[in-house]
C-alpha cells in the first residue's frame, strides 16, 4: 500500500513554512502575461522600421486610397509565428522563441498561443505521428497529449481549439480538443463515407463553432457545441480551408453559410488564392511558372488592390492578416490593407550548427498538407 | 463565480498554500517552488474570465503549474534532470531524519517521476486526472508510477513502500 507514502509526503508538507502570497506580483505578472497576448504588431515593433506611403520594400496601394486603416475584428490578440529548424519564433522580432523536441510541421494560431504541430522530419507526406506543442505569447510551451496520425486537424485563431476527424469501425467522428486543458471537449458523428484523398480521416478546417468536414457526398459543417450538422453544398469535396466563415472556391470567395459569392477574381487564369486568416483579404498566387516577384492582395469587403513584391508561397500571415516574409535576419511585414510595409531585424539561425536549421522555414497561417 | 481581480486576489489567498507545497515537493527548491506558484498563477490569471468555478480554477491553476515546472525541468542545466540511484546533497537540511530520507529519495526520482508521486500520493489524483494534469498518457502516468515506487522503495524501504503496492486509485 501506500499509505504510508501518502502519509509521509503529507507530513513533509506540513512541516513547511509558508511564504506569504506573492499576490501583489502574481497581478503585475498575470497582466505582463496579458499584455503580451494583446501585443499588436506595428506598436511593438522595436526594429528597424522603414516606411514608405505607398512604394518601398513591398507595394502599393491602387485603389480605395482613402482605406480607413484595419482595426483587429477578433477578440483574440494578434500574433505572429515562423519556425526554423526545430526553433519556433514568436513576434515582429522573433525576440521570443521556443526549441521544439521535433521538427515544426505545420503552425497553427490559436487563442491561447501558438500550436506546433511536430513530427521527426517535418515531413507532411507521410510524416505521422504527429504530436502538438502549445507556444504561449512568453514562450512556454507545452506538450499536448494529442498524437495524430495521417490526418488533417485545424485551428481557429480566435479559438483555444483543434479539431480533426477519425475513422471509428468505419464512421466519421469529429472531435474538438481544448489546448489549454489538454482535454477533448465534443466527440461527434458525421454521417457519410470517406475514401478520397489518402488520408486515414477527411481532413476538416475549424472555424468558430463550425468543423467543416470533406466527406465522399458533400463537404458538411458540424456545430460542434449543438452536434449539429448541416450539408454545405456551395463548398465543393475537396480540402476544407474556411477562414472566418469564408473559403476560397475556385476563382472566388464565399461566405459558407449562405453560399454567398463575396469576391470573384477576374482572369483568374490558373490563380491560385489564399484568404487571410480573419478572411479579410485574399491573396493571388500562381500560375506557378518561373520564379513570382510579385503578387496581389485584395480586400474582400471593398475590392482593394495592392501588390506585394516577393513570392506569395514565401510567406506567412499574421494570426489576422499581416503578411511578412524571413529572409536571413531580415523580416518584412506588410499591411494588405494600405500596402506599406516595415522590416526589421530577426535572430539568423545558423544552419551549420545544426542540420534541422536548413530544414526551409514553416510560416503560421499556411497550409502545409500533402 | 465572481469575475475580476478581487476575485483573483482571493482565489490566489486561498491557493497559494496548497500550490507551494505541491511545487517544493515537486522542484525540491522552496525558493524555486514560489517562483513556480507565482508564475502559474499569473498564467491563470491571463484565463480567469474563462475559468469557470473555484474548484476549474485551482485544477487549472495546478496543471499550469506542473506544465510550467516540466517546461523549466527541460531547460538545459536543471539540477534535477536526471535520476540518480545515488542520492545527492540535500540542500535543505532538516533534523528528522525520516524527512531528510524522503525528501532525498524524491530528488533520486527523474522530474516526471516525481511529478507523479506528487499528484498521486500527494495531490491525491486518480491516473486520469494526474494524466490530465500532465498532458500525458494514461499509460504513462502508471508506467512512471511504478518506475517511481520501484525506486523510492530502494531508498525508503518495504516498510513504506511495500512491493504490493498498487494504484489506489485508477
Amino acid at each position: 500500500m501506500t499509505d504510508r507514502l501518502s502519509s509521509l509526503l503529507h507530513d513533509e508538507a506540513d512541516r513547511l513554512e509558508i511564504p506569504a502570497p506573492r499576490t501583489s506580483e502574481v497581478l503585475t505578472h498575470g497582466r505582463r502575461v496579458v499584455r503580451r497576448r494583446a501585443w499588436t504588431l506595428g506598436a511593438a515593433s522595436v526594429a528597424v522600421v522603414a516606411i514608405a506611403g505607398g512604394w518601398l520594400m513591398g507595394g502599393h496601394r491602387q485603389h480605395h486610397d482613402t482605406a480607413t486603416p484595419v482595426a483587429p475584428t477578433s477578440e483574440a490578440p494578434e500574433q505572429l509565428a515562423y519556425s526554423v529548424g526545430d526553433t519556433v519564433y514568436l513576434g515582429d522580432a522573433g525576440s521570443v522563441s521556443a526549441t521544439m523536441p521535433e521538427v515544426p510541421q505545420t503552425l497553427y494560431y490559436t487563442s491561447a498561443g501558438v500550436l506546433v504541430r511536430t513530427n521527426q522530419t517535418g515531413a507532411s507526406d507521410g510524416g505521422a505521428p504527429f504530436h502538438f506543442e502549445l507556444v504561449e505569447p512568453d514562450g512556454t510551451t507545452s506538450k499536448l497529449g494529442v498524437t495524430l496520425g495521417d490526418v488533417v486537424p485545424s485551428a481557429d485563431p480566435n479559438q483555444p481549439y483543434l479539431a480533426w476527424a477519425t475513422m471509428q469501425g468505419g464512421h466519421i467522428q469529429v472531435v474538438v480538443h481544448d489546448v489549454t486543458t489538454d482535454q477533448d471537449v465534443a466527440t461527434l458523428d458525421v454521417p457519410g463515407s470517406f475514401t478520397w484523398g489518402g488520408w486515414s480521416a477527411p481532413p476538416v478546417s475549424l472555424s468558430g463553432d463550425q468543423v467543416y468536414v470533406a466527406t465522399d457526398d458533400v463537404t458538411r459543417a458540424v456545430d460542434w457545441r449543438t452536434g449539429a450538422v448541416k450539408e454545405v453544398p456551395a463548398l465543393p469535396v475537396a480540402f476544407p480551408d474556411v477562414h472566418a466563415g469564408r473559403a476560397v472556391v475556385g476563382a472566388a470567395v464565399i461566405d459558407t453559410s449562405t453560399g454567398a459569392t463575396l469576391f470573384t477574381l477576374k482572369d483568374a487564369h490558373q490563380a491560385d488564392l489564399m484568404l487571410s486568416p480573419d478572411g479579410r483579404f485574399v491573396m493571388v498566387g500562381g500560375p506557378p511558372m518561373g520564379a513570382i516577384s510579385s503578387y496581389a492582395v485584395y480586400e474582400l469587403a471593398t475590392g482593394a488592390k495592392v501588390n506585394l513584391e516577393g513570392d506569395p508561397y514565401s510567406s506567412g500571415w499574421s494570426s489576422t492578416h499581416e503578411l511578412f516574409t524571413v529572409r536571413g535576419n531580415r523580416m518584412t511585414m506588410c499591411n494588405p490593407a494600405d500596402g506599406r510595409c516595415t522590416t526589421s531585424q530577426v535572430p539568423a539561425p545558423d544552419s551549420s550548427s545544426s542540420p534541422k536549421n536548413s530544414i526551409p522555414i514553416r510560416y503560421a497561417g499556411r497550409v502545409y498538407e500533402s | 463565480m465572481r469575475r475580476g481581480d478581487d476575485a483573483f486576489t482571493e482565489f490566489v489567498q486561498a491557493s497559494w498554500p496548497r500550490l507551494y507545497r505541491t511545487a517544493v515537493l515537486i522542484l525540491g527548491d522552496r525558493e524555486g517552488a514560489e517562483d513556480l506558484v507565482q508564475t502559474a498563477l499569473a498564467k491563470t490569471y491571463a484565463h480567469w474570465h474563462r475559468i469557470r468555478d473555484l474548484g476549474a480554477a485551482h485544477a487549472y491553476a495546478r496543471t499550469t503549474l506542473v506544465n510550467t515546472a516540466a517546461s523549466w525541468f527541460r531547460r538545459k542545466g536543471w539540477r534535477n534532470e536526471l535520476a540518480t540511484d545515488v542520492l545527492p546533497e540535500v540542500a535543505e537540511v532538516a533534523h528528522d531524519s525520516q524527512r531528510v530520507d524522503l525528501m532525498a529519495a524524491l530528488r533520486a526520482l527523474t522530474p516526471r517521476q516525481r511529478t507523479v508521486v506528487v499528484l498521486r500520493y500527494f495531490e491525491d489524483l486518480s491516473v486520469a486526472e494526474t494524466a490530465t494534469a500532465m498532458s500525458c498518457a494514461e499509460g504513462t502516468v502508471k508506467s512512471q508510477t511504478s518506475d517511481a515506487l520501484a525506486r523510492l522503495r530502494i531508498h525508503l524501504g518495504d516498510a513504506v513502500v511495500s512491493e504490493t503496492t498498487g494504484a489506489p486509485h485508477d
